[in-house]
């Protein structure tokens, strides 16, 4: 019998069974409240899996594939599940493969300057175990409490960091993936430098789970820096924040961080945390580091003089550990405390993240304020300046069907004003399905490029379908929505 | 709780999973399904009717209730609130373990949650009531040893519930019936003195002035002389004593007060983050499962990471712990230094 004259229920039921002959029952779930529960991440959307496995090895992983290719089962590998933008969910149903039990450092090694790693070792953890060493993984995302190292590979995450010391991908130097087909590759080396034909490893940064299942990542990794000034500026036109950006970036010391936080943010941020940042139309962020107290503190005075000169209201800094903490925990804490912004409102994964040439940060800034009034949601915009990378929260009604409508009306201008300005529908959480709608808004080729790659390597696109636009471009993001509305 | 204010705290829940790690629970079962986050979002399938209650309600029972998620959510989601919704929802239906069930009956029989006749000291010439819950009084013997070391005159009350289960499991008409018939007992007019931090917490919200016996021991000791206890210890926060009754500081300010002691903290799980040890002050343990014991396994493995001898400051966190490592309480270190 082909596996054609199956159908869907048949080929699941059989594909759940033959899990079962390699896992114990309490790492396959098929219970309800299990499903239920893997149908959310961090996004807009709410999509259920019909089974959820519980990996714990690579050759645990390689059965699942091997079975979900077999059976043609959609399959999503997840980490921590704190993707915007739906790439955990399993839209189509299909198999959740959880691989947050893969979570060991399999070994650091200083004198050559890296780290291997399972897929489901958490940012943070990493970074605990490195810091003995005096070292550690810099790109450090907001989540990086939270987030797994698997899923920052996935989805090219990265945070304040990325200005001075790069994104994931500048750090990934070697992968283990089993792909599509169930063959184990490795890729890449664990050397510093290499020359030996494509970078295969960069192809799957930023895949987001649709060429296959990473089962080992090496890391390259840098020195924890021993000084930091960090000095918070405060303008009353958001315009005199961005040119002061556009300078600080100039600097011949290169800032460790450049964030910028609109009003709607510092007040949020304000309420939620206690930070008492001055509540200004922007305030930005700049933070400098080094080995010595010197080399931290002696670019502030250039980055003061360069406030003033665009008309800062207040400029202070601080070099104490405690007070920098409580800073950074603030900022990370921006994206949910939107959630506190506005009463009878909510706060949406939407808009989460796009990138323009650092140039034009102030004007994208002001136009998505512009956005947010001619549709009648509010858009709370923060980010990473210094590289041109913004992070969105847009608040509305969300019970409200007409206000979902503005709110997609609204990211559709969002993602053009970005696209107008020279810059790019993601710059670290990915495209995941919420921002898929928005591909249209680039040019072809490059899709059309990527459509063959994953054809090639996922002729049964079992892995991760829905996601990134590679079946089809979908017309609005509108669909399978976590919230009580009918649309 | 109403079901439109379940609603609020799913929508206000932007699902980012800061409380992942932080969750006990989470942490021992590895298992989305257990986090905060997703019990959150099982109240939501239980409010739209695309799950029962039992199936809602599995992982909530499962808590521990040390609110560590609660503190580390950004969105100010009342998680505890959602999970005592859930529970009482599973309540309803007669779900839930038999060993909450019959303890709770005995409340109802105006007995304490171990069957046991509640026992009042009237005694109107005391400084404090010491107030030991469902505790036995003879955990109290040290803290008894202290007090009369301290001059301190004191009545008991033994076996009189706090009500504190009743709230964790959301059940506020009878927590209120409670309340009213077992504290009108207590005297309104003396301070209670209670070792154990959920029954401080609840006696307080009850509007009864009480203390914790950190507060108080560090209140006594500043008439005292005190020796040296030349000791190395880890200090066990217990989740009620900061996340409860956010009074971690008068922990700290009495072990500060002791001299020679070397104090270590278990880095990252200690302040605000203090890993619960699983007993949940005592009534979580009553819960089905191996949750309690794995997560004071986790526990055990972070403090001895940290230091050999472990103190603490909650009867429940003593007696849970000491089954897996030496404890020593709050109460002893201050014996030997007013030896």
């Amino acid at each position: 019998m082909s596996l054609w004259e199956f159908t869907w229920e048949e080929r699941l039921d059989r594909f759940v069974t033959e899990l079962g002959h390699h896992f114990p029952d309490n790492r396959v779930l098929t219970d309800e409240a299990s499903k239920y529960a893997y149908g959310f991440d961090a996004s807009i959307h709410f999509a259920k899996p019909d089974v959820v496995v519980l990996a714990e090895t690579r050759e645990e992983v390689l059965t699942v594939v091997n079975l979900a290719n077999r059976y043609r089962i959609p399959l999503v590998p997840r980490g921590a599940g704190t993707g915007l933008c739906g790439h955990a969910l399993a839209w189509y149903g299909g198999c959740i493969l959880d691989l947050t039990r893969m979570n060991k450092i399999r070994e650091i090694s200083v004198e050559n300057k890296w780290v291997r790693v399972e897929p489901g070792v958490v940012y943070a953890d990493l970074n605990r175990a490195l810091s003995p060493h005096g070292y550690a993984f810099p790109p450090e995302p907001g989540s990086g409490d939270v987030c797994t190292i698997g899923g920052m590979v996935a989805t090219n995450a990265s945070g304040s960091r990325a200005l001075k010391y790069g994104a994931t991908r500048e750090h990934v130097l070697a992968l283990e993936v089993i792909l599509p087909n169930g063959t184990r590759v490795a890729l890449g080396s664990s050397t510093l430098k290499r020359s030996a034909g494509y970078t295969l490893t960069h192809l799957m940064v930023g895949s987001e789970g649709t060429l296959g299942v990473i089962t080992e990542v090496v890391l390259r990794i840098a020195p924890v820096p021993t000084h930091y000034a960090t000095a918070v500026a405060a303008f009353d036109q958001i315009e005199k924040a961005g040119r002061a950006v556009e300078r600080l970036v100039r600097l011949r010391t290169l800032p460790a961080a450049i964030e910028i936080m609109d009003r709607t943010c510092i007040e949020a941020v304000n309420r939620a945390m206690e930070l008492g940042l001055p509540e200004v139309a922007g305030i930005v962020i700049v933070e400098f580091d080094g080995f010595s107290t010197d080399e931290a503190e002696r670019p502030l005075e250039e980055a003061k003089r360069i406030c003033q000169e665009e008309g800062v209201e207040q400029f202070e800094y601080t070099t104490d550990p405690q007070e920098r903490a409580r800073l950074w925990a603030g900022r990370k804490a921006v994206l949910p405390s939107l959630s506190r912004a506005v009463g009878g409102k909510y706060s949406t994964s939407l808009a989460d993240d796009m990138i323009v040439p650092v140039s034009r940060v102030a004007e994208a800034v002001k136009r998505f304020a512009e956005i947010a009034k001619r549709y009648g949601v509010t858009i709370g915009t923060y980010g990473h300046a210094g590289d041109g990378n913004l992070h969105c929260k847009v608040i509305f009604d969300v019970k409200s069907p007409e206000a979902w409508q503005q709110a997609w009306k609204a990211c559709w201008d969002v993602y053009r004003v970005c696209v107008d300005l020279g810059g790019d529908l993601s710059g670290e959480h990915g495209i995941g399905f919420t921002k898929a709608p928005f591909l249209r808004l680039r040019k072809p080729r490059e899709l059309e490029l990527m459509r063959a790659i994953k054809r090639l390597l996922d002729p049964n696109n079992i892995m991760n379908p829905g996601k990134l636009g590679l079946e089809e471009i979908p017309d609005t993001f509108l669909y399978k929505l976590r919230y009580p509305v009918k649309l | 709780m109403s079901d439109d204010e379940i609603l609020h705290q799913y929508l206000t829940c932007t699902m980012c999973g800061f409380c992942r790690p932080v969750c006990p629970v989470y942490r021992v079962f590895e298992n989305e399904t257990c986090t905060p986050r997703a019990i959150v979002g099982l109240a939501y399938g239980l409010l739209r009717g695309e799950l029962d209650v039992a199936q809602a309600s599995a992982t909530a029972r499962l808590s521990v209730s040390c609110r560590a998620c609660e503190v580390k959510c950004p969105s100010g989601v009342e998680i505890l609130k959602v999970i005592r919704w859930l529970r009482r929802s599973a309540w309803r239906q007669g779900i839930g373990p038999e060993k909450k069930r019959s303890a709770v009956e005995y409340l109802k029989k105006g007995l304490s949650i171990n069957g046991k006749q509640p026992r009042v000291e009237q005694q109107e010439d005391v400084e404090v009531v010491l107030f030991t819950g469902c505790c036995e009084r003879t955990e109290y013997a040290v803290v008894e040893e202290v007090f009369k070391q301290l001059g301190v005159s004191y009545s008991v009350v033994e076996q009189l519930c706090c009500g504190l289960p009743l709230l964790l499991e959301g059940l506020e008409d009878l927590l209120r019936e409670h309340q009213q018939r077992a504290l009108s007992k207590l005297p309104r007019e003396k301070r209670l003195v209670t070792a154990c931090p959920g029954c401080a917490y609840m006696l307080k919200e009850a509007g009864l002035e009480v203390a914790w016996l950190p507060r108080f021991l560090s209140e006594k000791l500043k008439l005292h002389q005190l020796k040296p206890v030349d000791q190395r210890v880890v200090v066990h926060e217990p989740c009620f004593g900061l996340r409860y009754l956010n009074a971690g500081e008068d922990l700290d300010a009495l072990l500060r007060q002791i001299p020679g002691l070397t104090l270590v903290k278990p880095e990252p799980w200690c302040g605000a983050m203090s890993f619960c040890c699983g007993a949940g002050c005592g009534w979580e343990l009553r819960q089905e499962g191996d949750g309690p014991k794995l997560i004071r396994r986790e526990r055990v493995n972070q403090l001895r990471g940290a230091a050999e001898k472990v103190v603490t400051a909650c009867p429940h966190c003593y007696r849970w712990l000491s089954e897996e490592v030496p404890v020593l309480r709050i109460e002893e270190l201050v014996r030997m230094a007013l030896a």
